[in-house]
């Protein structure tokens, strides 16, 4: 009953984020919680034995491993709050006022994370869904600017909206295993025993509606809107575990989903579904990449690309495809979280995009030589230069894909290539620019708290894109088992 | 014994109500028409769960008809005219791609269109239970109303109502599942609440201009002098 303690602390956190006023306490908790979720996670992972059977936790492979990418990027994340959200009262651009709503919103984000990922039954998992977009959405709109404000209800209109179509998913789930067994379950693992003999029209629909909300909560396109302009507006803190956290979330319902799917008669149309929105889906990203002037909105596009990518490996059902899927989510998210913070450092320096709209950086690696390198190390990861991990996800994943038609690889190569060339085509345009001798701004000292966590997520892409790590494979493969593909090594 | 003939007359008839008033959340211009037919809407919801209560003996409807009334038909319109009458706004005549003829013609196509996919994919629930199918269809066609509200309207406090309403149209499907457990109804209730404060807090701000918006938030005490959301 280890997994307990995920809401006792994030309970004990919120309480003494509502009592405690000082802005050193307050970040102190912010950083607490998320380190602690990461002990408890990697000691669940290390203890195998202690998986208990409770009824209030589904604490598989796979339910850790997301846990394992949340806990990361919101520990990281919090860690570069600190410099960060310091930052920005001391330059006005947040009000002291905020601060405790921010860290609020901050611990209360993680805690709706955590029991999404970990509750066993499919309607909290809907409604846990629902309360980090409400959270999320907070933490958008908290500088209380109009883009930000704009931004945030744009996020939640969209998300909100599409998440009742998943809901309507689950009521049809519910009714074709009542019409089935009598009685209905909401359970994922009694659906999951139950999915052979299940309705096969009723179990199409309850996934197409169930897909519509959480591809909107992962980006996936037509309903990617909201995701450019919320990452982009947002703080960079913020941006960061929207992109390599909440967007997972979305994906994990999809997995999940698919996994039911899997023992149903119905998998076939449900992986060709996935696959065209998945080429859809990046399709849109990487020719929209091509015309991005600003930062934080490229790299939120490709984050719409990555979950795309992702799809398509879930898409393509294939025990290697989904074992390539679930590590790209892991480095994604490192790599992506990373390169938010870059930006961020950015954003403290040039205080971008200014009142022109565009982002105006010059004397880079002058004024910013950490984030230019970081941002430059970022941004090969991205494209999947060999030793990032995303250079092995993205193999794996296209050679896998060859298996449904040579077509795909081609394509999605050629797709790679359009956000290879937006993103070195940005990067050398910021490095060609100089400001004329004396117009430049005053350099800013970014606080190693906030150079920290880049360094960290860092040498983690760099670890897992060079050494399997002890046990990773075998963990993978297992997670990849619970969901009902391959069998578990 | 008579009430248990007349119920499955009721509630069709009830449901078909349903789908008129989401016909007038699409046209409606007026700001308190909209919240009132949200209301009236809200409260055939509660008739279908008293005429689902009487056909199938279910307490539990009985417990989401009381937790409507309270929340959907009282509570929620309440706290919308609250805003309504802080922000002064009396009518919402901005829209965006559509105009209501449009809009109107639009759900008619949509109403047709999931009738006949439902009935072709799920044909076999059509034989066995047509009350279940006629709630599925008209829930499903409510929340796409719905969804065509929040496109077409413009502003904030509109959405949020065109919002509610597709919340409507799925609690009206689920109304028909009498086993899916009752906390679900109840969290989304406290799920809608938080929505609704949170968005109402930014309504106040996105129909008003930068500089008002801090201003508006202390005006209508959501922010306090000293510090912190009140």
């Amino acid at each position: 009953m280890i997994a307990v303690l995920y809401p006792v602390v994030a309970l004990g956190i919120l309480l003494l984020q509502l009592l405690l006023r000082r802005h050193r306490s307050l970040t102190l908790l912010g950083v607490i919680h998320p380190v602690i979720s990461l002990i408890i996670t990697l000691y669940l992972i290390v203890s195998p034995g202690i998986w208990d059977d409770s009824p209030f936790f589904l604490i598989d492979h796979i339910s850790l491993f997301v846990m394992l990418i949340t806990s990361i990027i919101f520990a990281a994340a919090a860690l570069y709050a600190v410099g960060y959200i310091d930052g920005l009262v001391r330059s006005g651009d947040l009000e002291k006022r905020s601060l405790r709503i921010f860290y609020f919103g901050f611990s209360f984000l993680l805690a709706a994370t955590t029991m999404a990922i970990f509750t066993p039954n499919i309607a909290l998992f809907w409604i846990c869904a629902e309360l980090t977009t409400v959270l999320s959405a907070v933490l958008i709109a908290i500088l209380a600017l109009r883009a930000t404000i704009d931004a945030s209800l744009k996020y939640i209109f969209i998300c909100s909206t599409s998440m009742l179509f998943s809901f309507i998913g689950i009521i049809f789930l519910f009714e074709a295993v009542r019409n089935k067994t009598g009685v209905g379950s909401l359970l994922w693992t009694e659906i999951v025993d139950e999915a052979a003999g299940l309705d096969s029209g009723m179990v199409f629909i309850a996934f197409v509606f169930f897909f519509i909300g959480f591809a909107a909560k992962s980006g996936i396109v037509p309903f990617h809107t909201w995701l450019p302009e919320a990452h982009a507006k947002a703080p960079s803190a913020v941006s960061a575990v929207l992109s390599g956290a909440i967007l997972n979330i979305g994906m994990y319902g999809i997995l999940r989903m698919t996994g039911i799917m899997k023992e149903t008669g119905v998998f076939g149309q449900v992986s060709v579904l996935l696959i065209i929105f998945a080429m859809i889906t990046m399709s849109v990203a990487c020719l929209s990449m091509l015309k991005q002037k600003k930062l934080k909105t490229l790299i939120a596009f490709s984050s719409i690309e990555n979950m795309g990518f992702i799809m398509l490996g879930i898409g393509i059902g294939s025990p290697v495809a989904l074992f390539w899927a679930l590590f790209h989510m892991l480095s994604h998210s490192c790599i992506k979280a990373g390169l938010f913070f870059s930006a961020g450092i950015l954003h403290r320096q040039y205080k971008v995009p200014t009142r022109t709209g565009e982002d105006e950086i010059g004397d880079l690696f002058l004024l910013q030589p950490f984030a230019a390198i970081t941002l430059m190390a970022g941004c090969a990861a991205l494209i999947g230069m060999p030793l990032f991990p995303l250079f092995l996800s993205k193999v794996g994943i296209l050679l896998a894909a060859t298996e449904v038609s040579v077509w795909i690889p081609a394509i999605v190569l050629l797709l790679f290539a359009c956000a290879g060339v937006a993103l070195i085509r940005f990067y050398l345009s910021v490095m060609a620019v100089w400001f004329p001798a004396g117009e430049g701004p005053v350099p800013y000292k970014a606080p190693l708290s906030m150079k920290f966590p880049v360094i960290l997520l860092l040498i983690i892409s760099i670890m897992i894109g060079t050494v399997m790590i002890p046990g990773e494979e075998a963990f993978l493969a297992a997670a990849v088992a619970d969901l009902g593909f391959g069998v578990q090594l | 014994m008579i009430l248990t003939e007349v119920a499955p007359v009721w509630i069709r008839i009830c449901l078909i109500l349903v789908l008129v008033s989401g016909g007038f959340l699409l046209s409606s211009r007026s700001m308190s028409n909209l919240v009132r037919t949200y209301q009236f809407q809200s409260f055939l919801l509660v008739l279908i769960a008293l005429g689902l209560c009487i056909l199938e003996g279910h307490i539990t409807l009985l417990l989401v008809a009381v937790l409507t009334l309270v929340s959907k038909v009282w509570g929620i319109p309440a706290c919308i005219r609250l805003i309504q009458e802080r922000i002064h706004i009396q009518q919402d005549l901005k829209f965006s791609y559509l105009r209501p003829p449009g809009a109107l013609m639009l759900s008619i196509l949509i109403i047709l269109l999931v009738y006949v996919c439902f009935a072709q994919i799920l044909e076999s629930l059509y034989a066995a239970s047509s009350l279940f199918f006629l709630g599925s269809v008209i829930g499903v066609s409510l929340v796409l109303m719905g969804l065509l509200a929040v496109c077409i309207r413009r502003m904030a406090i509109s959405k949020v109502i065109g919002y509610l309403s597709m919340e409507n149209g799925v609690l009206a499907f689920g109304l028909f599942v009498t086993e899916l457990p009752f906390f679900i109804e109840f969290v989304i209730i406290i799920d809608l609440i938080i929505l609704v404060l949170l968005t109402s807090i930014m309504t106040v701000g996105i129909d008003s201009s930068i500089e008002e918006y801090k201003t508006r938030l202390q005006e209508f005490h959501l922010l306090s002098e000293e510090g912190g959301i009140s």
